[in-house]
C-alpha cells in the first residue's frame, strides 16, 4: 500500500480548510512515500500520524485564526474566541471532561435509542406513497383462493396481493454444502401494491404464477451481494431449490424486507384453483392492498367486510361461518409492522428522555459552578470593559466545543452500543437498527440544544453581572447566593427523580426475567443440542421409506461416541416453526368451525426421555409403533384440563379434522409444556410417533441429542453435525445450537429492554450522585470556617459527619419523593412486558430508594470526611 | 510577537524559501529547515506559518500546475518585494545587535 494509513488521512481531509485540502494531502501522501522508501513503513507512518496530529492541534486555533483573519470576514470573527475557549478549557480538565463525558452519555444513549425506534416509529416505509399501503386482515392469514376473490371483489383498492410465511428451502449448491435459505411466495399483485421498483432485472408477471409456469426467483439484495457477488448479470441464471430448477429473474432493492428480514429469496406463489388442497388449504398468507387515492384504511375494512361473503361461496374445502371477516382489521403497513415494537420502543424513548434530563441538569449544574468559581475573573473583565455580550458568547463556544466533545464520544458509544444489542433485537423491528446522517444530525442538534439550555442559565448570569457585588463578594467568606443553592437543589432533585423512575422500571424488568427463568418449561435443555435437518429432495416420499430413512439418521447420531442419546421430532417446543393442528376427540362435542387448534410434535420413541418431559400415565411409543400399525398419540395433561374437564385422556381417541381422517388412540399423558413462550400458560400439546407418518411425509427434522457424560455441549454440536453429515452429506443442516438457547431466545426482548433499562438507570444514578456529591463538596467548602469554628467549640468529629451527611440525604429525599410518584405511570406504561411482578412491586418501589439513598450517602460521605478533618487551628488562623 | 512582528520560525521559513529558489511550495520548504536548522517541523506548522506570512503580505501564494511530476496542484509560494525589504530589514537589526558582541569572551569584545 502507497497511501498513508486511510483513518489518518480521513482526517486529515476534515481538519485541513477546504481551500488547500487537495494541495496539502497530496503533498503529505508524496512526502509519505519518500518516507516509507527511505525509513520503512512503520517509521513513516508514524510520521504521518503526527503531523496529521498537528494539523488537528492546528485546525481550531491558528488555522482558524489564520483564514478569518486573512478573509476578514465579520459573522466568523466571532470565532476568534475559540482558542481562548480551548486554552480555558484545558486549563479546567476536570470540568470539560466530565461534561463533554456527561454530554456523550446523554447523546450515547439517545442516539442508541433513536438508532433503534428510528425505522420501526419516525421514518416511512421505503415505498411510493406509504400512506397508501395498507395491512388487510391485519394479524390474519388468509389462502390464496380468498386472495383471488377479493382482488375481483374489492374496488377501495387498486393492487392488492399476499405473502405466504417464510419456509425454508435447501438451496444444493454444485460443489459445495447445501444450504438453507428462507423463501416467501408472492401471490400477483403484491410487488404491484408495494410499488416497488426491482434493482436489477423483472419483477413477477401474472404468467409466472399460471400453473406450470417454468419456476422463477427473485433474489434480495444481500443474499445477492453474498452469493451472487452482487453480479448484474445474474438475471438467466439459475438456482436449485428443494431439487427444483428456478430461473433468477431478478433482485428486488436493498433494504425491501417483506414479508420479514430473514427472506433470502422470493418466488411467485402458484394460483391454481384446481388443486383446492393448496389454494384454499394454505393459510398463513399476509395480505396487503395499496388503496385508491382518498379512500381510507376504514373504507377498505367495510369493503373486506363486503367481499367475505364472495370468499365464503368460493372456500370449496369448506364453508366459514357467515360474518368471519366481521372483525377484521385494516391498518396502514407502517402502523401493523410496528404494532407490536411500539411498547417497548415508546418506554424506551421514555426512558431516554429521562436520561437526557439527568445529563442536562447535571450539565447546567457543571456549568453554574464553573460560573460561580470564575465569578472574580468575569467580574474583573466586566470592569475593565468587557462586553456582557461577548462575556455570554464565551459562554456559548465553550458549550459548544464541549458538545462537539461529546458528541463525537457519544457517537462512537451509541455505535458500539447498537453493534452489541443488534443480535438480540426481536426479529420484528421493521427495518433492523441503525444510525445515519439524519440520526447522528438530530442527534447533535439535541445534545446542542439541550447543552445551551443547560448553559442558559450561567451564560445570563454572567450577562447580567454588575461588576459590584461579584468583586465584594469576592472575599474569604463570601457564600454562595440562596438562589443559586436553590437552583442547584432543584437541578439534583429533579436528577434523582428521574434516576428513581428509571431504577425502578429497570427493577421490575429484572425481576421479571428472574421470574421466567424460574418458570419449568416442562422439560429439561440442559446440556442438550438441538440442529434441524432437511432431507434432500431427491429422496423417495413414500412414509414407509421415509420412517425407515428417519429411524436409520437416528441410529447413526447415536453411533457417535460424543453422543449418549438423541431423539428425532417434527418439531421442538421454542424450536423454529412449532407445528400447529385442529383436533377433535371423539365423544366431546365441539364446533367444526372452532375446533381447538394445539401445538402438534411428532416424535421419535426416545423424545420423551432425551428432552426430559415426564410421562405422568400410559405408556411412552415403542417400536413397534410404525406405519402399519394402529395409530397412537399422547396428549399433555393441559389438553385433559382444557377439553376433558380433567378425565383422563387414556383410551380417548383423538382424529384430525378433515374427512376420513383415521382414529388415534391416546395411550399416554405428559407433565405440561410450554412451546413458545414462558409468560404465558402452557398449552394443549399432542405428540404422534414419528414414524406413523399421520400427516404425510416429512422433509424436515430436528435432532436433539444429549453429550455423553463429561462432555460440554459445545463438543455435541461438533457431533452432531458430524454424525448427520457423515450418514448423508445432501443433507442441509441448521439451527444448530444448544437448546437452552432456543428457551433464552424467547426472552430476548425483555432481557435486552432490561440491560437498557437497568443501563440507563445506573447513568442516571451514578451522574445523580455526582450531583450530590457536588451540592455537598460545595457546601462544606463554602462552610469550612464554620466546621472549624464548631469542632474549636467542641463539637466532636463525628458530630460534623453526621451533619454533612443529613444535608445530603435532606438533598436526596423531595428528589425521591417525586420520583416514586413518578415511577406509577411508568411501572403501569410497563405493565404488559411484566411477569410475575405486579406493577406496583413493593419490593421494588421499597428497594429503589433505598439504593439510592445509600449511594447518595456514599457520595456525601467524601465530602463530610473532610468536613471531619478540618483543624480548627488553621482555619481560625485564616480568620 | 505583537501582530507587525516577525517570528522566528517565520523569519526561517522565508529564508528557507529563498534558498529553494523563487516558487516553492510547503513540502520541500519543511525538509530544508530541518536540514539547515536541524529543527524538525511538521508540515501543518510550516502551512500555518506560511498563511500567516501571506495574511501579513510578506509572501503570495498560487496554484500551479506540477507538471512533469504529476499530482493535483501545488499551492507555490514566493516572497513578495515587502518580504525581501522586511527580511533585509531584520537583517539591519540583527547585524546591529551583534556587532562589537563576542561570546567567547562571555560578552563585549
Amino acid at each position: 500500500m502507497n497511501r498513508p494509513p486511510r483513518f489518518w488521512r480521513r482526517l486529515l481531509r476534515v481538519v485541513v480548510p477546504p481551500g488547500d485540502r487537495e494541495t496539502l494531502v497530496d503533498e503529505l501522501d508524496r512526502m509519505f512515500v519518500t518516507r516509507r522508501s527511505e525509513e520503512g513503513p512503520s517509521a513513516a507512518k508514524r510520521w504521518y500520524r503526527s503531523e496529521v496530529l498537528d494539523f488537528v492541534r492546528q485546525a481550531p486555533g491558528q488555522l482558524t485564526r489564520s483564514l478569518v483573519i486573512g478573509s476578514g470576514a465579520e459573522a466568523t470573527r466571532a470565532f476568534r474566541g475559540l482558542g481562548q475557549t480551548l486554552r480555558s478549557l484545558r486549563r479546567a480538565p476536570g470540568f470539560s471532561s466530565l461534561t463533554s463525558g456527561t454530554l456523550a452519555l446523554g447523546i450515547g444513549a439517545g442516539a442508541l435509542i433513536v438508532g433503534i425506534a428510528d425505522r420501526a416509529l419516525f421514518r416511512q416505509l421505503p415505498y411510493p406513497e406509504p400512506d397508501r399501503i395498507v395491512a388487510v386482515l391485519e394479524g390474519w392469514g388468509t389462502s390464496p383462493g380468498s386472495v383471488e376473490v377479493m382482488q375481483a371483489e374489492m374496488s377501495t383498492v387498486v393492487a392488492l396481493g399476499a405473502a405466504s410465511n417464510a419456509n425454508g428451502m435447501t438451496w444444493e449448491r454444485p460443489g459445495r454444502p447445501p444450504l438453507r435459505v428462507s423463501v416467501a411466495n408472492l401471490t400477483p399483485g403484491y410487488l404491484e401494491a408495494l410499488g416497488v421498483a426491482p434493482a436489477v432485472g423483472r419483477l413477477f408477471t401474472p404468467e409466472d404464477s399460471r400453473p406450470g409456469a417454468f419456476p422463477v426467483a427473485l433474489l434480495g439484495d444481500p443474499f445477492w451481494r453474498e452469493h451472487f457477488s452482487g453480479r448484474p448479470t445474474v438475471p438467466g441464471e439459475t438456482i436449485v431449490l428443494d431439487g427444483q430448477p428456478h430461473e433468477i429473474v431478478g433482485v428486488l432493492p436493498t433494504g425491501f424486507d417483506l414479508p420479514s428480514a430473514q427472506n433470502d429469496i422470493w418466488r411467485p406463489g402458484v394460483m391454481d384453483a384446481s388443486n383446492p388442497g393448496v389454494h384454499w388449504g394454505s393459510g398463513g398468507h399476509t395480505v396487503i392492498a395499496r388503496m385508491k387515492p382518498g379512500v381510507t384504511p376504514a373504507q377498505v375494512r367495510q369493503d373486506v367486510i363486503r367481499s367475505s361473503e364472495a370468499v365464503r361461496l368460493a372456500n370449496p374445502l369448506w364453508t366459514p361461518n357467515p360474518g368471519h371477516w366481521d372483525e377484521a382489521r385494516v391498518s396502514t403497513l407502517q402502523e401493523a409492522r410496528s404494532r407490536w415494537v411500539k411498547g417497548p420502543l415508546t418506554v424506551l424513548l421514555g426512558a431516554v428522555a429521562l436520561v437526557l434530563l439527568v445529563v442536562s441538569a447535571n450539565v447546567a449544574s457543571l456549568f453554574l459552578s464553573r460560573a460561580l468559581s470564575r465569578s472574580q475573573s468575569l467580574t474583573v473583565r466586566a470592569a475593565l470593559g468587557a462586553g456582557s455580550a461577548r462575556l455570554a458568547w464565551e459562554q456559548v463556544l465553550e458549550v459548544m466545543v464541549l458538545t462537539v466533545g461529546g458528541l463525537v464520544a457519544g457517537l462512537i458509544l451509541a455505535y458500539g452500543g447498537l453493534r452489541a444489542v443488534q443480535p438480540h433485537l426481536p426479529d420484528e423491528l421493521p427495518g433492523g437498527a441503525a444510525l445515519d446522517g439524519r440520526i447522528v444530525a438530530i442527534t447533535a442538534g439535541i445534545a446542542l440544544l439541550t447543552a445551551l439550555a443547560a448553559a442558559t442559565l450561567p451564560a445570563m448570569r454572567v450577562a447580567t453581572h454588575s461588576p459590584a457585588p461579584g468583586l465584594r463578594a469576592s472575599g474569604r467568606g463570601g457564600g454562595a447566593s440562596r438562589s443559586r443553592r436553590r437552583a442547584t437543589r432543584i437541578l439534583v432533585g429533579a436528577q434523582l427523580a428521574a434516576a428513581i423512575v428509571l431504577v425502578t422500571s429497570g427493577g421490575l424488568l429484572a425481576r421479571t426475567i428472574l421470574a421466567l427463568s424460574q418458570v419449568d418449561p416442562g422439560f429439561s435443555t440442559e446440556g442438550r443440542v438441538t440442529a434441524q435437518v432437511h432431507l434432500p429432495a431427491s429422496l423417495p416420499t413414500d412414509p414407509g421409506a421415509r420412517a425407515s430413512y428417519y429411524e436409520a439418521l437416528e441410529t447413526s447420531i447415536l453411533d457417535d461416541p460424543g453422543i449418549s442419546s438423541a431423539a428425532l421430532a417434527s418439531s421442538i417446543p421454542f424450536g423454529a416453526e412449532v407445528e400447529y393442528v385442529a383436533t377433535s376427540i371423539d365423544g366431546v362435542t365441539m364446533d367444526p368451525n372452532d375446533l381447538p387448534v394445539i401445538p402438534h410434535h411428532r416424535v421419535s420413541p426416545s423424545f420423551f426421555e432425551v428432552t426430559g418431559i415426564s410421562l405422568l400415565r400410559g405408556r411412552p411409543f415403542g417400536s413397534g409403533d410404525r406405519v402399519d400399525a394402529p395409530l397412537v398419540a399422547i396428549v399433555d395433561e393441559t389438553f385433559e384440563e382444557l377439553y376433558l374437564s380433567g378425565a383422563s385422556a387414556l383410551g380417548q381417541t383423538v382424529r384430525y379434522p378433515w374427512r376420513g381422517a383415521p382414529p388415534m388412540e391416546v395411550v399416554g399423558v405428559t407433565a405440561a409444556v410450554h412451546h413458545e413462550d414462558l409468560a404465558s400458560p402452557p398449552q394443549a400439546t399432542m405428540w404422534v410417533p414419528l414414524a406413523q407418518m399421520g400427516f404425510g411425509a416429512l422433509g424436515h427434522a430436528t435432532a436433539v441429542a444429549r453429550p455423553r457424560p463429561g462432555a460440554g455441549s459445545a463438543d455435541a454440536l461438533v457431533s452432531l453435525s458430524g454424525a448427520v453429515g457423515a450418514f448423508d452429506n445432501r443433507i442441509a443442516i441448521s439451527d444448530l445450537v444448544p437448546y437452552d438457547r432456543l428457551l433464552a431466545r424467547s426472552l430476548a426482548q425483555q432481557r435486552l429492554m432490561m440491560i437498557l433499562l437497568v443501563l440507563f438507570a445506573g447513568t442516571a444514578l451514578i451522574l445523580g450522585c455526582v450531583g450530590v456529591y457536588g451540592v455537598a463538596a460545595f457546601s462544606v467548602r463554602q462552610r469550612i470556617r464554620e466546621f472549624g469554628v464548631r469542632l474549636a467549640l467542641g463539637a466532636s468529629a463525628p458530630r460534623i459527619r453526621r451533619s454533612v451527611l443529613g444535608d445530603g440525604l435532606r438533598l436526596a429525599v423531595p428528589g425521591t419523593l417525586i420520583g416514586l410518584l413518578l415511577a406509577v405511570p411508568a411501572a403501569r406504561g410497563l405493565e404488559s412486558m411484566l411477569y410475575g411482578v405486579r406493577a406496583f412491586d413493593p419490593v421494588t418501589f421499597l428497594a429503589a430508594p433505598i439504593a439510592l439513598g445509600a449511594a447518595a450517602m456514599v457520595a456525601a460521605y467524601v465530602p463530610a470526611r473532610r468536613a471531619m478533618r478540618v483543624d480548627p487551628a488553621v482555619v481560625l488562623r485564616e480568620e | 510577537m505583537g501582530r507587525d512582528g516577525l517570528g522566528d520560525l517565520e523569519h526561517q521559513t522565508m529564508l528557507a524559501l529563498l534558498h529553494l529558489g523563487d516558487e516553492s511550495y510547503t513540502a520541500p520548504i519543511v525538509e530544508e529547515l530541518e536540514r539547515r536548522t536541524g529543527r524538525r517541523t511538521t508540515v501543518a506548522t510550516a502551512y500555518v506559518v506560511l498563511r500567516r506570512l501571506e495574511n501579513k503580505g510578506l509572501v503570495q501564494s498560487h496554484l500551479r500546475d506540477p507538471g512533469d511530476e504529476g499530482g493535483r496542484d501545488r499551492r507555490c509560494f514566493i516572497v513578495t518585494p515587502a518580504g525581501m525589504a522586511r527580511l533585509l530589514r531584520e537583517r539591519a537589526a540583527y547585524q546591529s545587535l551583534w556587532t562589537g558582541l563576542d561570546l567567547s569572551k562571555g560578552g563585549r569584545s
